[in-house]
């Protein structure tokens, strides 16, 4: 699994949004917001992983509980997944 | 700045020059709306240009998508966009509001179309002696830092074109919504960012995006928010007001 090109994240002031741009943005122009687990998972995405990968590196970066980090991840990906953010 | 000065199959058109957020913009218009519409704004042309819009014509398409739109209206958005589209790059961008100024500061209004955000702007001016008040744009305002941030008139305002060839400091940024009752909060700019950044005009060009992720940036954190709650009453413009003003309105002001 891995995020679509054409969406970049962003830091603005505090804040981290992942913004449309190219055809993407022809398809949805909105704007996403991230807290900080949503950032570190982005950012893994970018790269390519699985949910399983998700899963081992959130608990070892957060230092939480597997079943915890399981759900996190499940919420995320279901939410990219929905908003076609990933491929 | 680079400029080219021929083009393939140019044809007959409204050569036009004008200043916003003093910026110079050269382009050329097929009809007379654009230039009518730009009357207040022209400069000499004597006056170096900034920035040079080139109209492609691709609104001609547009039509399709709106066809209740005539094509002077259509060209003339376009020419909008071009420039706002540029002037990211100076530091500027447009942000769809109605920008009312109070004893030389902007109160910025922004919310989706159909809000009020006219509406509520139009009883500031009922409300406070007209030498005190006046709105800057009514609908398309720019913003744009010089040596700080300011908001400007633009000949792009809003059915009802209302604007005044000027610039002002800002006061804040106000999100408008609809309420039974009039209410103000001040908000961080995490809880005002999603709705603030969907009245800001962008384009799905990266480096545009990126461009103007960065003056945001930076615009947060100059600039206050709030989100305000309102009906449509003189209510509403002093809870408006003393929200982001800090001040209490005396009685004799009335």
């Amino acid at each position: 699994m891995k995020t679509k090109s054409g969406f970049i994240l962003r830091a603005v002031g505090d804040n981290y949004i992942i913004v449309p741009v190219g055809a993407e943005a022809q398809k949805f122009n909105g704007i996403i917001k991230l807290n900080s687990t949503g950032k570190f998972l982005w950012e893994k995405l970018e790269k390519g992983t699985s949910e399983e990968e998700l899963v081992k590196t959130l608990v070892a970066e957060y230092e939480i509980d597997e079943e915890t980090a399981k759900k996190d991840v499940e919420a995320f990906v279901k939410k990219a997944v929905s908003s076609n953010l990933v491929e | 700045m680079k400029q080219t000065s021929v083009r393939a199959g140019r044809r007959a058109g409204i050569d036009m020059k004008i200043k916003i957020a003093e910026l110079v913009f050269e382009f050329d218009v097929k009809y007379p709306y654009t230039a009518k519409l730009c009357r207040d704004y022209v400069v000499p042309d004597t006056e170096k240009t900034d920035i040079r819009i080139y109209n492609d014509e691709n609104y001609e398409k547009e039509l399709e998508a709106c066809p209740d739109y005539p094509l002077p209206l259509l060209e003339s958005l376009h020419i909008y966009r071009a420039i706002c589209t540029e002037i990211v790059k100076y530091d500027g961008f447009l942000i769809h509001s109605s920008a009312v100024v109070l004893d030389g500061k902007a109160y910025i209004f922004a919310a989706p179309s159909g809000t009020g955000k006219s509406t509520h702007t139009g009883l500031w001016c009922e409300y406070f002696p007209s030498d005190r008040v006046y709105i800057i744009n009514d609908d398309k305002p720019i913003i744009r830092k010089t040596d700080k941030f300011r908001v400007y008139g633009t000949p792009w305002c809003g059915k009802a074109k209302i604007s005044k060839n000027t610039s002002a400091d800002i006061q804040g940024i106000c999100l408008l919504r609809r309420g039974k009752e009039n209410k103000i909060n001040r908000l961080d700019f995490s809880k005002a960012l999603v709705p603030f950044m969907n009245q800001v005009y962008r384009c799905p060009d990266e480096e545009y995006t990126n461009g103007l992720l960065r003056l945001l940036d930076e615009f947060s954190s100059v600039c206050g928010f709030y989100e305000l709650y309102c009906n449509i009453s003189h209510e509403a413009v002093r809870v408006a007001y003393e929200g982001m003003s800090g001040k209490k309105i005396e009685e004799e002001t009335k």
